[in-house]
């Protein structure tokens, strides 16, 4: 039976066995708990933000985006969670999304060499705060809670969900801010290509807590707002198309990188994407859907400017705009790269298209990853 | 006095129970941290430096394994003090 989707569907037997694919998204947001209360969110463009000094005591702003209904021990269980951090929670409640069936069943076969990365600014924040506190202000320094220090490492989310699955390969965190998720993604395509693993979990997060709030309160570049905050964590799940075990939703053309040396951000995301695009063989013409990363400040308004003036208007209206679940900081390019396969999967016409993902970070990264959509996931992807 | 033993005893079984995931109200005096109830001498370390903050006291790391249960932390904790 012919018809007008199935021969817009670029079939995975087209991609080349080495070519690095997505098989599988989810993302915990102030839009929800999973995947498809994230698709849903994206469409609805209501704004998520909560008053949170309710739950953390006293802001310099009372709003944040926050994932509703985030109760860690309900989600991941009493046992091993007592000290364990809301940012390390977010990675795993993701990656059992990822791997696991609705029945808690094991969903994807993982083996010796499967990976995990994942993007994070500085860990998390509070718990590394609390415990400086705690050293500073009680009787003797080391009046501690140790039970927190293991927690409060920067590569605990990492491990701790390498642990909860028993996936022995790579296990890496890396930190570059907003550009994290796409920093992570570059990192597993590489190992991927070398043959370091086989499969990898790879996202980026970011957990909301007074202590975050404050620091973004006194970083904010002079003559800015204090930005609105959220929090989430976006996974992916990346393998080789020649082995791979669920239907590929996209292929992963490029992913570049750099500094913004110059204080210039739109012509380092300029230069970035223009690299990007050379280096998947694309023209910006192509480019079907894209997604900034609606950074708060001059960084974020410079990746516009640069956008607009490179690519396509209606590839830019594509994907809805990531400002209503505010500065999710770490997590941003990963909710972004999901929101694009979001909207991919509920418009046949993706089929085959070219998307795009850019980052910038008010400390001078800049990313940019090109993609090339497939199929809509009848099938595919986690639950 | 006599109230003191028992309070200190509670929190004692509170703190442990807080950095092994037990509940308080279900935690036995003589059940053995490692072989009953699935601690690692990590959580032990976090039960021992608990205890040295709620008090203000310090224990010799020597004394770990002899903190096999409740009421044997209790012991440590005690002599420690001076309790």
């Amino acid at each position: 039976m012919s018809t007008a989707v199935s021969e817009a569907v670029a079939p995975a037997a087209e991609l080349s066995a080495d070519q690095l694919v997505i098989t599988g998204w989810t993302a915990l947001s102030p839009y929800g708990l999973d995947r498809a209360a994230f698709t849903a969110g994206l469409g609805s463009a209501a704004s998520t933000a909560v008053d949170a000094s309710q739950v953390t005591g006293t802001l310099p702003s009372p709003h944040a985006c926050l994932v509703p209904g985030f109760d860690i021990k309900e989600l991941l269980g009493k046992k091993g969670t007592g000290k364990l951090d809301r940012l390390s929670a977010l990675v795993m409640v993701a990656s059992d999304q990822l791997l696991r069936d609705a029945d808690g069943e094991v969903a994807l076969e993982t083996d010796e060499l499967t990976g995990v990365v994942v993007g994070s600014s500085m860990g998390s924040l509070e718990t590394i705060t609390e415990g400086m506190r705690q050293s500073l202000t009680n009787a003797r320094p080391f009046y501690v809670d140790a039970g927190k220090i293991p927690v409060g490492t920067l590569n605990h989310a990492a491990g701790a969900c390498a642990i909860r699955h028993g996936l022995k390969g790579p296990n890496t965190t890396l930190g570059g801010g907003r550009v994290s998720g796409l920093l992570a993604l570059n990192y597993a395509r590489r190992l991927l290509g070398q043959g370091r693993a086989s499969s990898y979990l790879c996202g980026s997060a970011e957990e909301f807590s007074a202590a975050h709030a404050w620091l973004e309160h006194v970083a904010v570049e002079r003559g800015e707002e204090s930005p609105l905050l959220g929090e989430g964590c976006g996974m992916f799940l990346l393998e080789l198309a020649g082995r791979a075990q669920r239907p590929a939703l996209a292929s992963v053309l490029a992913v570049e990188s750099r500094v913004d040396i110059d204080d210039d951000p739109a012509a380092a995301v300029t230069a970035c994407v223009r690299q990007a695009l050379d280096r998947a063989g694309v023209r910006a013409e192509e480019v079907w859907a894209a997604c900034p990363s609606a950074a708060p400040g001059r960084s974020g308004r410079a990746e516009s400017a640069a956008l607009d003036a490179l690519l396509p208007a209606e590839a830019l209206d594509r994907v809805p705009t990531m400002a209503h679940i505010g500065d999710t900081s770490a997590a941003a390019a990963s909710l972004q790269l999901a929101a694009v396969l979001a909207v991919a999967e509920r418009d046949p016409a993706s089929a085959g298209r070219i998307a795009l993902v850019t980052a910038v970070d008010r400390d001078g990264g800049v990313g940019c990853a090109v993609l090339r959509l497939l199929a809509p996931a009848a099938n595919g992807g986690a639950a | 006095m006599t109230t003191v033993v028992p309070d200190r005893l509670t929190r004692i079984r509170e703190i442990v129970a807080e950095n092994i995931d037990q509940d308080a109200s279900e935690l036995s005096d003589t059940a053995l941290f490692i072989d009953e109830l699935g601690a690692d001498s990590l959580k032990l370390i976090d039960i021992l430096a608990a205890i040295e903050m709620e008090y203000s006291i310090v224990i010799d790391m020597e004394e770990l394994p002899k903190m096999v249960n409740v009421e044997a932390t209790y012991q440590v904790a005690a002599a420690a003090a001076g309790w």
